[in-house]
């Protein structure tokens, strides 16, 4: 696999974000330019590269660990070296 | 620099928001991968923070960690981040992982995974938000 393949990744979580960002639309100018620059980068893509992006895409949603983070904050004083949060 | 951002949730009012935790190593900086012990035994001197929900005791429901040399700028912040969610994402959470000088860690609850993006997108806005406000 090849840069290209990290690169197409990192461009298309940055659309996802900038979406997000935007409220869930970016502009038909915004949404051109991602789109461009994706196509290039694919286009560059080996076909077995492509295989994988298309793959990831059709993935299940997320998963984690466990239902819960089990975590809270804590208070930090300005100036101190303590951490801002521990094990509930 | 040690950047944090947690969405929690108070326990006795129910209320919600985004903290934000800015810390700063000074003159300690590294290449590469952080030295063993930055952020969790060294996370730096608190410099800065955002507070919508006063702690302690606050469930955290998702976090985002942010670890770079204080000298980084947010351009290697921005593109170290979309990296790393790039390739990530198809893992479990919690995630860690570097790209260039930057290291990061991510974690949220079960029940904020469906809009994911949203909630990650929510706290690098918040990271970013403060760190461009203290360029110290």
């Amino acid at each position: 696999m090849t840069n290209t393949l990290d690169r197409y990744r990192a461009l298309l979580t940055e659309l996802l974000f900038e979406r997000e960002a935007a409220g869930g639309d970016l502009s038909e100018e915004e949404e051109s330019y991602y789109v461009a620059r994706l196509d290039t980068l694919w286009q560059s893509l080996l076909p077995a590269e492509q295989d994988v992006i298309d793959a990831e895409l059709a993935a299940p949603e997320l998963t984690v660990s466990g239902e819960e983070l089990r975590l809270v904050d804590c208070v930090v004083a300005q100036g101190s070296s303590e951490m801002p949060r521990k094990a509930a | 620099m040690y950047l944090t951002t947690h969405h929690v949730a108070s326990p006795t009012s129910n209320r919600e928001g985004v903290n934000v935790f800015l810390y700063l190593h000074g003159s300690y900086t590294w290449q590469g991968s952080p030295p063993p012990g930055v952020p969790d035994q060294n996370p730096g001197t608190l410099t800065a923070q955002s507070i919508s929900v006063q702690p302690p005791g606050n469930h955290v429901r998702s976090f985002l960690d942010i670890v770079v040399p204080d000298d980084a700028n947010w351009e290697e912040v921005r593109a170290g981040f979309m990296d790393f969610i790039g390739r990530v994402q198809r893992t479990p959470m919690p995630w860690n992982g570097h790209s260039g000088r930057c290291f990061f860690r991510a974690g949220m609850d079960l029940g904020l995974t469906n809009r994911w993006h949203r909630e990650v997108a929510v706290l690098y806005r918040a990271a970013q938000a403060l760190r461009l406000a203290n360029p110290q």
